[in-house]
C-alpha cells in the first residue's frame, strides 16, 4: 500500500479537476502523484506480468500504439495503454491512476506506452521495457528539439533500456543505427523500393538509409494503393485495408505488425493481425472522418514539417474545402516555410494564434486564401457553416494546440477512450 | 515587353541551409521580382560547380549546430565569390549560422575558436545562453525604412561583435541580436541577420531593399513598382507581424 496515499491525493485532483472543465485537467493529477509518489510511475509500469511496450519516435506513435494495442487484444492479451495526448510523464501518470488498484498495479498483462521522445528519455532510465518500438526522426519543434542529432540520442536512451527486442525502422538511417551495442533482438520494418519511389519528396526522415528491408527476415510495406496495402512479414504476405490513407499509415502498420510479432512469438498470427484493422478508427486528429454538425468532417494533425508535407500530399486531389489552424504550440512557424503547401490550391479560412505567418507561408507558396480568421472557434463555425462541398469533404489540418481546442469547440470525444 | 535583365538568384547549400526555412527567402525574392515583370533564374547551389557565372543576388541560410563544421568546409570554396559579390554589388542575405560563417572567427566549443571565411569583419562569441525568442529590431536611419520595426525570431547560440566597416542592421527592441544591443550586420550589398525563416517576406522594405540591388548590379533600371500582387502580400506580411508584436505586448 506503499502509494495509496499518492494515488488517493490523485483521484482527489482529478476530481477536481474535471469539475471545473469536463473532459480536462488530465495532467494535473499526475503532476500531484509524481511530487508526493516520485517512484509510483516507473514502480506501476515495471510490474506488468508479460512486461512494458514502450513506442515512440518523432512522427507516427500514436498510430502505430493504437494499430499494436488492436492487433495484440485481438489475440486474446489484455493490455494497458495511454491515451495518445497523455504521453508526457503527468499525463502518462493521470492516465495510470484511472486504472491502478490502491497498491498502484494495474489490472493487465502488458503495457504498452506511447511515450514523447524527450520525456522518454528523462524516465527511461527508470524503467525495464522488454519491447522498445521507434518509429523515426524528424526535426521536430526547433525550439523544442532543435536537431536531429538530440532527438537520436533521446531515442537512443530509450532504445538502450530493451531486454527483448528492439523494433526499428529499417528506413530511417538514425533508428537503424541505435543502440548497437544493445544485446536485445533487431527487429527491423520499412517499405519496398516500389513504394519509397512513390514518395518523390521521400518519408520524411532527417536521414533515409540506402538499402530496403529484406521481406524475407524483416517487416515489409511491399505495395500501397489508396488505403489498401500489402505487408510481407517473415516471407508471408497480407493484405488489407488502412484506417485512411497515406504512407505513414502504411509505415505505422508495418511497425505494429513487426512489433506485436516480436512480442507475441509464436503466438503471432498474421491474419489476425490484419483482421484487427478493420475495428481500428483513426486516433483523432489522424485522417479522422467524424460527423459534425451534420457534415463531414476530415480531421489531419501536422506534428512537424514531415508530417506537414505528407499529409499535404495525401490529400484527396479533389478536396475543395480546407481550414488550415496554426496553434501556439508552434512557437516559431518558420520551419514550416520549406514545405510546399501549393497542392492545396485553395484554403477557405486560416487561423490559430498563429493565422497571419502560417497564411503568409500559402500565399507566397501560391495558395488562394478566402479568409484569415485567427479566432478558432469563430474559424470552425464558419468553415461548418459554408454549403457542402461538391468533391471531397470538408478537410481540417490543424497543430496539436489547434486540435485540442477544435475538440474541446466541437464538442468531440477525446481519445481518452482508447485508454479501455 | 519588359526591357530589364534576367535576373539570377543563387540559394547557396539549401540542403544543409534551410533548418529554419532561411533557404525560402530565394524563392520570396523571385516571387517578389516576377510580380514586377522581371525574369527571374532561382539556382540551387550545392556546390561551387552548380554556381552560374553571373549571379545577381545570393541566398545563405543556416545550419543546424551539430554540422557547422562541415557546412563551413563546404562553403570554403565559394570564398573568393564571396569577395567578388561584395566588390560588385551583388546583393547577399545571410541568416544566423550561414552568417557567422562569414565572420572571420567564431566559437565552435567554449574557448575552441573556428577561423570562419573572414568576409565580415567581426567574431561570434559563444552565447552563455541559447537566444530563441521572437526579435524586434528598429530599423537603423541609414536604410530609410517606412515599417517602424522589423520582426521574426531569432534562434543562436552566438552573439557578434562588429569589427571595422561592419554597420548594424539596427537596434534590438526586443530579444537579444548580437548580445550588444544591436542587431544584424550590414557591409556594403551584405545583409546578415538572426532574423531566420521568411525574414523577406515578413519585412517586405527589407526584400525589395536587397531586389533593388540586384536589378542595379544586373544593369536594370526598374523602380520595382507597386503591384497588387504584392500589396496583398505585404498586407499578409504586416498583419502577421502585428500578430507577432500584439503577443508581446
Amino acid at each position: 500500500m506503499r502509494y495509496a496515499p499518492a494515488i488517493l491525493a490523485g483521484r482527489a485532483v482529478r476530481f477536481l479537476a474535471r469539475l471545473r472543465k469536463p473532459g480536462g485537467g488530465s495532467a494535473v493529477p499526475g503532476l500531484v502523484v509524481n511530487r508526493i509518489a516520485p517512484g509510483f510511475l516507473p514502480a506501476t509500469l515495471n510490474a506488468f506480468p508479460r512486461g512494458l511496450v514502450i513506442v515512440s519516435g518523432s512522427s507516427g506513435k500514436s498510430t502505430t500504439t493504437k494499430m499494436l494495442v488492436g492487433i495484440l487484444r485481438a489475440h486474446g492479451v489484455s493490455v494497458f495503454t495511454n491515451p495518445s495526448t497523455a504521453n508526457i510523464s503527468q499525463g502518462l501518470t493521470s492516465a495510470l491512476l484511472e486504472r491502478a488498484d490502491l497498491r498502484g498495479r494495474i489490472d493487465a498483462d502488458l503495457g504498452v506506452l506511447e511515450m514523447d521522445e524527450g520525456h522518454g528519455a528523462l524516465i527511461a532510465p527508470r524503467l525495464n521495457p522488454v519491447h522498445v518500438i521507434l518509429t523515426n526522426v524528424s526535426v521536430d519543434q526547433i525550439d523544442r528539439f532543435h536537431d536531429a542529432a538530440m532527438v537520436e540520442r533521446m531515442l537512443g536512451t530509450i532504445a538502450e533500456r530493451a531486454s527483448g527486442s528492439l523494433v526499428l525502422n529499417a528506413d530511417d538511417a538514425l533508428i537503424d543505427g541505435l543502440a548497437p551495442s544493445s544485446a536485445a533482438v533487431r527487429r527491423r520494418y520499412g517499405v519496398s523500393s516500389a513504394v519509397l519511389a512513390a514518395s518523390p519528396r521521400g518519408l520524411g526522415y532527417s536521414r533515409t538509409s540506402a538499402t530496403r528491408v529484406d521481406p524475407a527476415r524483416g517487416t515489409l510495406v511491399e505495395q500501397l494503393t489508396g488505403d489498401l496495402v500489402t505487408i510481407v512479414h517473415a516471407g508471408e504476405s497480407v493484405q488489407f485495408r488502412l484506417p485512411a490513407r497515406g504512407v505513414h499509415y502504411a509505415v505505422d502498420a508495418a511497425a505494429a505488425i513487426a512489433g506485436a510479432a516480436s512480442i507475441l512469438a509464436s503466438d503471432f498470427r498474421l491474419s489476425i493481425a490484419a483482421e484487427s484493422f478493420a475495428g481500428l478508427t483513426p486516433v483523432f486528429g489522424r485522417g479522422e472522418v467524424t460527423t459534425v454538425r451534420g457534415q463531414e468532417v476530415e480531421f489531419v494533425l501536422v506534428q512537424n514539417p514531415a508530417s506537414f508535407q505528407l499529409n499535404v500530399d495525401s490529400l484527396d486531389a479533389e478536396t475543395e474545402q480546407i481550414l488550415v489552424a496554426v496553434g501556439s504550440d508552434v512557437r516559431d512557424p518558420s520551419y514550416l516555410w520549406p514545405v510546399d503547401t501549393s497542392r492545396l490550391g485553395r484554403v477557405a479560412v486560416v487561423s490559430g494564434s498563429k493565422a497571419w505567418e502560417a497564411a503568409l507561408q500559402l500565399a507566397y507558396d501560391g495558395v488562394e486564401i478566402d479568409r484569415v480568421e485567427p479566432d478558432l472557434g469563430a474559424a470552425l463555425d464558419a468553415f461548418l457553416a459554408l454549403p457542402a462541398p461538391s468533391h471531397g469533404r470538408k478537410t481540417v489540418v490543424f497543430t496539436a494546440d489547434s486540435m485540442r481546442r477544435t475538440r474541446a469547440h466541437l464538442g468531440l470525444a477525446s481519445n481518452d477512450q482508447d485508454a479501455e | 515587353m519588359t526591357t530589364e535583365p534576367t535576373l539570377t538568384i543563387a540559394v547557396l547549400l539549401p540542403s544543409r541551409c534551410n533548418v529554419n526555412g532561411d533557404a525560402e527567402n530565394g524563392a520570396v525574392l523571385a516571387r517578389r521580382a516576377r510580380a514586377r515583370g522581371i525574369d527571374v533564374q532561382l539556382v540551387p547551389v550545392e556546390s561551387i560547380e552548380d554556381l552560374p557565372s553571373t549571379v545577381h543576388a545570393v541566398v545563405l541560410g543556416s545550419c543546424d549546430d551539430p554540422s557547422l563544421t562541415s557546412t563551413l568546409e563546404a562553403l570554403r570554396p565559394f570564398h573568393d565569390a564571396f569577395t567578388d559579390w561584395i566588390e560588385t554589388g551583388v546583393a547577399v542575405l545571410a541568416v544566423a549560422n550561414g552568417w557567422k560563417l562569414l565572420a572571420r572567427r567564431l566559437e565552435l566549443t567554449p574557448g575552441v575558436w573556428l577561423d570562419g571565411l573572414a568576409i565580415i569583419e567581426g567574431d561570434a562569441p559563444l552565447r552563455e545562453k541559447r537566444a530563441s525568442d521572437d526579435l524586434v529590431v528598429v530599423p537603423t536611419r541609414g536604410l530609410d525604412f517606412a515599417t517602424p520595426v522589423l520582426v521574426g525570431y531569432e534562434n543562436h547560440g552566438r552573439d557578434f561583435r562588429a569589427g571595422n566597416g561592419v554597420q548594424s542592421l539596427g537596434t534590438v527592441q526586443h530579444g537579444r541580436g548580437n548580445g550588444d544591443g544591436t542587431e544584424g550586420a550590414l557591409v556594403g550589398p551584405l545583409v546578415g541577420t538572426h532574423l531566420h525563416g521568411p525574414v523577406l517576406a515578413k519585412n517586405p522594405e527589407l526584400a525589395d531593399r536587397l531586389l533593388r540591388q540586384a536589378v542595379t548590379t544586373a544593369g536594370g533600371t526598374t523602380m520595382l513598382d507597386d503591384v497588387a500582387e504584392l500589396r496583398a502580400l505585404d498586407t499578409i506580411a504586416a498583419n502577421a507581424r502585428e500578430q507577432i508584436l500584439t503577443s508581446l505586448s
